[in-house]
């Protein structure tokens, strides 16, 4: 169990986050939020990057910062800009990562021919990292994250570069290891953390807004969801009263999808309010929040 | 467009580049202030110019005479004073002088020391006519065959050489270009200081200040993985022309920096006043019983202005080769390295060709080897220091720095970014 | 250890390794060669060589009065011999160089006579003559040994007077032109030691910072202990420099054959030269390597901790380069070059050895404590 307790940063007079309070248990856990939100900041600290100003995070009980190299044993880590040595191949890199992780030898050979296998990278395995495609490192990524078996696995966008048929394999991948374990994902991406996460974290103004599953934050708006068919001239003073969410052409009109506090009209179709709506909504900018709704 | 503007942004926005410029403006004026001692003896030599001219003849011998006897006779006065004692040469006290500063004001002793100063441009000027008719460059000719080991066509053209600064000497001799009044080279060594001491450091100082910095522009877009944006950007692989612009100023700002705030302290603190246009090949430059023979008559002013062109020919020189390694290899780190290496070879090459190949002349006109000595441009000094040295490795080099820019452009626009 | 041994792979890259090889090449041509191949260095160097061998097998290390007065008597009979050379010569008898002692005052301006004295010498370089100069010089070092006294600057102490007296009364032998030779290829071997640790160290952080590696090695179990062992592997990578680069050199230096003066004291009126302890010219040297050693690993930790903290390559480039030029001008001259002479304060070379390993510990322990602590942004 990892707790986040009371946790603030700050550089200099800069407050990135503020008084964060979060718990994590097995499953798959979705951080969200817009960029600069601060979702890199906390999860620097949950590796240990970076340390709290003030506030704890406790791994069992115990502060991560005291536990030390047992928290990170536990500990597997896929960075938003993951680095790699050109020169080297996966299996080198790999067994680097392996000595780094303070893993067995003949474990993280085997290991590593286990992973390479499961990102489809064994035909690669032996050649120089230099002409790999960003999807391809990527996989390299997520297979090192995963090579000490970690307990808690934490990505920062780690579906950037892959292709729709690898990020539903590592999708389905992660729900797999998450019955036994803390992932932790970090993205905007919000169709990932959809089908597979447990539980979203949505972070605004540096403090956390929402904790909960899906349906739960999907909550928020529920009944204020709507779609309806519009004439395109009319559209401009339509977005002026409503919050747009989405829109699209068809048939001649604007099929346009948004949200409204206001008593439905009769061309309106209510409809089920999805985690893009709720995105969307939250971190809508000052502007549209003053005039619309 | 002003791209170039961004790019020359980047060599000046890194600490260390102005870290670097301070320390070596301290160095500099550190050695220009270990040097500033003698710079009151220097100032006899301005005002005899002032009250004589620097041309040396008859007349200004007989006055310049008439002068020295006044002041030893005022000097003479002032010992009988003091010490109860003349002297016939002003020298002479100096060998007693030890026992006797003491007893002298600083006026006093200046006095004398001012009448030592003018007895030896007086001594010195009786000694130039037998100097210069007393020298036979065959027999440099010969010492310099022996000394490097040269023999069949290596001797051979060193006689030429001889032969031929043989003739520039007796030009100099029949304008009498050697009969100017200058610092006495022999005691003060101020063409040494200034051309050798503070002129190689400041090469060197501004040498690795431009191939710190070129190596850090040319890279670095692939060292900040912005490349793949900005060389897809409208100006595209252009910009790496716009680099080449760029590092080509920094390397003028740099130089002048260096340069402008150096020689303003030195000609601060040495008064050149009224010498500016006495040539460099005066009896009274010389240092070593060789003289300084410049293949042209260069005087004082216009000699300083050569170096200084040639000082920066050398440094756009540096760039351009720091640029096209950059270009070819992308990191830095070992831009620095191969520019040391290539440097170290260029030195290495004149010193392992066999003495009886042409090779050891022309395997020196690399600005490497040129950068070396800058106290001897423009001069006759040995066979390895001909007339055409300076010019001939500057036009060498334009030619095939310009080649190896055009084919590395070629390369750059053909290669595959990613 | 196993994570030691990937860093030094990653430092000793092949690419690296290359580059290194070719500097050495060029730097050992360009400045040390010289004095491999050109020692001794002409004459009367190669005579001064010959002769101080001749005197240590004859007399032992020390020469005593009786042993000068025979050395002397040598000297005489090889100048009758020079004599009977010169006799034998029409053209010497002629030109009134009958004997050596006219030979040696004779007036070379007068070109005659200057040739013939450059026949002997320059051209046919008649040993005899040579060696007699050679021994001239040597017997004048002797004779005025008190000459000693004033090779410091400044007014002698009671220590340095009687340093200079034990040297004087001592009578040691050693060679000055093998002393100088050392002390010169040692100069050049430091600054290319230095010039190698920098360039092989330099890029042991900044390459994992600027490769995002760091974040990967400060979250995997070893953490921050990656920081401690990366300084450690480049401690290694120092020593096996140094090592190799000294091995070389002293591999090479074997050729010059100074083996018969490895145990003759430096402290000596022939060299001119006096030093705070009794040193043989093995040990002078085993202390050298011990200052270079030292002098490295302080250098290690300077240039590795400077590459965790710059940037980019133009600033750790950069940053070395003053520290180069304090290496270079100033420290090797004092830790390195006639480390013990008498002209510096008998605690001088102790208490720079502590200033060094305090410097050297000072940074290691800061710069591991606050990377304990700090927050890893870039």
């Amino acid at each position: 169990m990892l707790v986040v307790n009371h946790v603030s940063k700050s550089y200099g007079k800069f407050e990135a986050l503020k008084d964060i309070n979060l718990e994590f248990s097995n499953g798959v856990y979705g951080l969200l939020a817009p960029n600069g939100a601060g979702k890199t900041t906390l999860i620097k600290m949950l590796t240990t990057l970076i340390f709290p100003s003030s506030g704890e995070i406790l791994y069992n009980g115990t502060n991560i910062t005291r536990l030390g190299e047992k928290y990170r044993e536990q500990l597997g880590y896929l960075p938003q800009e993951f680095g790699y040595y050109k020169n080297y191949s996966p299996k080198q890199f790999l067994a680097y990562i392996g000595a780094l992780k303070g893993m067995d030898k003949k474990v993280v050979n085997k290991k590593i021919d286990e992973l390479l296998k499961l990102v489809a990278l064994e035909d690669v395995a032996t050649k120089k990292m230099k002409k790999f495609s960003g999807g391809m490192i990527q996989r390299v990524g997520i297979a090192q994250a995963m090579l000490n078996d970690p307990k808690i696995l934490i990505l920062d966008e780690p579906t950037a570069g892959l292709d729709p048929k690898e990020r539903v394999r590592f999708r389905n991948l992660l729900s797999e290891l998450a019955r036994d374990r803390i992932v932790i994902l970090s993205t905007h991406i919000v169709s990932d953390v959809e089908s597979i996460a447990n539980e979203i974290i949505m972070i605004k103004d540096k403090q956390v807004l929402y904790k909960g599953s899906i349906d739960e934050i999907c909550k928020v708006i529920a009944g204020m969801v709507y779609e309806t068919s519009i004439p395109y001239e009319q559209a401009a003073m339509f977005k002026k009263e409503v919050f747009s969410l989405s829109e699209k052409q068809e048939d001649g009109l604007l099929k346009i999808r948004f949200i409204s506090k206001k008593t439905p009209e009769p061309t309106w179709t209510a409809v089920k309010p999805n985690l893009e709506d709720v995105f969307l909504y939250v971190y809508r900018d000052d502007i549209q929040e003053s005039s619309a709704i | 467009m002003n791209v170039w503007r961004f790019e020359l942004k980047k060599a000046f926005q890194s600490p260390v580049v102005s870290i670097l410029i301070m320390l070596f403006l301290f160095f500099n004026f550190w050695l220009i202030y270990n040097h500033a001692g003698i710079r009151e003896e220097l100032k006899v030599t301005n005002q005899l110019v002032e009250r004589f001219g620097y041309k040396i003849d008859a007349e200004m011998s007989a006055k310049l005479q008439a002068y020295y006897q006044s002041k030893l006779q005022k000097m003479n006065e002032l010992t009988r004073k003091k010490f109860g004692k003349t002297y016939e040469r002003a020298g002479d006290f100096f060998s007693e002088y030890e026992y006797r500063s003491e007893v002298l004001s600083e006026e006093e002793l200046h006095v004398i020391t001012e009448t030592a100063i003018v007895e030896g441009y007086y001594e010195l000027i009786q000694e130039v006519d037998q100097k210069y008719s007393h020298l036979d460059l065959s027999k440099k000719a010969k010492a310099d065959i022996n000394k490097y080991g040269l023999s069949g066509k290596t001797a051979e053209v060193t006689r030429e050489y001889y032969k031929k600064l043989n003739n520039r000497l007796d030009e100099l001799i029949e304008a009498g270009e050697h009969k100017n009044l200058f610092f006495i080279g022999y005691v003060y060594r101020m063409h040494s200081f200034l051309f050798k001491d503070l002129m190689r450091q400041m090469i060197f100082e501004v040498m690795i200040l431009v191939v710190l910095i070129t190596g850090h522009v040319t890279t670095y877009e692939f060292q900040n993985q912005t490349h793949l944006t900005s060389y897809a950007s409208k100006r595209g692989r252009k910009l790496m022309l716009d680099k080449l612009v760029a590092n080509l100023l920094a390397t003028l700002c740099i130089s002048s920096v260096i340069l402008g705030a150096t020689l303003l302290v030195y000609f601060l603190v040495f008064d050149y006043s009224g010498l500016w246009g006495i040539p460099i090949s005066s009896f009274f430059n010389n240092e070593f019983p060789f003289p300084y023979i410049s293949w042209w008559k260069l005087p004082f002013g216009i000699y300083l202005s050569c170096v200084l062109v040639v000082f920066i020919i050398c440094q756009l020189f540096f760039t351009v080769i720091t640029y096209s390694i950059a270009v070819w290899i992308k990191n830095n780190y070992l831009v620095y390295a191969a520019f040391a290496l290539l440097f170290g070879l260029c030195l290495l090459v004149p010193g392992i060709v066999p003495n009886t190949s042409s090779a050891i002349f022309w395997t020196r006109y690399t600005p490497f080897e040129l950068i070396l000595n800058p106290h001897l441009w423009f001069i006759g000094w040995n066979v390895f220091f001909p007339k055409n040295y300076i010019w001939m490795t500057s036009v060498i080099w334009t030619c095939l720095l310009a080649i190896v820019t055009v084919v590395t452009f070629l390369k750059f626009n053909k290669e595959q970014i990613d | 250890m196993r994570i030691i041994l990937y860093e030094l792979k990653k430092i000793f890259q092949l690419k690296m390794v290359c580059l290194l090889f070719i500097i050495s090449f060029i730097f050992y041509q360009l400045f040390i060669n010289f004095y491999f191949e050109h020692f001794p260095n002409g004459r009367p160097a190669l005579d001064l060589y010959r002769i101080s061998m001749e005197m240590i097998e004859q007399y032992g290390y020390q020469m005593n009065q009786e042993e000068f007065e025979h050395f002397k008597k040598v000297y005489e009979k090889e100048k009758a011999a020079a004599d009977a050379y010169l006799q034998a010569r029409q053209e010497y008898v002629e030109a009134g160089l009958d004997t050596y002692e006219k030979f040696r005052t004779a007036d070379t301006e007068k070109q005659e006579i200057g040739e013939l004295v450059d026949q002997i010498i320059f051209v046919d370089q008649v040993d005899l003559f040579w060696e007699l100069q050679a021994r001239e010089t040597l017997i004048e070092y002797y004779e005025n040994r008190d000459s000693l006294f004033s090779i410091v600057d400044h007014p002698l102490t009671a220590e340095q007077k009687e340093r200079i007296k034990d040297t004087i009364a001592s009578g040691n032998i050693m060679s000055a032109e093998v002393f100088e030779n050392y002390n010169n290829l040692i100069r050049y071997v430091a600054i290319l030691i230095i010039i190698s640790i920098m360039f092989m160290i330099s890029p042991i952080f900044l390459q994992d910072r600027r490769n995002h590696v760091v974040f990967l090695q400060y979250s995997n179990k070893t953490g921050r202990k990656i920081f401690n062992l990366k300084l450690q592997t480049a401690f290694i990578a120092a020593g096996f420099i140094t090592t190799m680069q000294l091995g070389l050199f002293f591999l090479l230096y074997r050729g010059n054959k100074v083996g018969m003066f490895l145990d003759s004291n430096i402290n000596s009126v022939f060299t001119h030269e006096v030093f705070w302890f009794e040193l043989t010219f093995f040990q002078y040297i085993l202390l050298t390597i011990v200052s270079i050693y030292l002098l490295t690993f302080t250098l290690t930790i300077i240039v590795a901790v400077l590459s965790n903290r710059a940037p980019n390559y133009i600033s750790i480039v950069g940053f070395q380069v003053p520290l180069a030029i304090l290496l270079f001008a100033v420290v090797i001259d004092y830790l390195v070059v006639r480390i013990t002479k008498i002209g510096l304060p008998i605690y001088f070379l102790p208490s720079a050895y502590v200033l060094l390993i305090l410097i050297g510990s000072f940074v290691y322990f800061w710069s591991v404590k606050k990377e304990k602590k700090v927050d890893l942004l870039h």
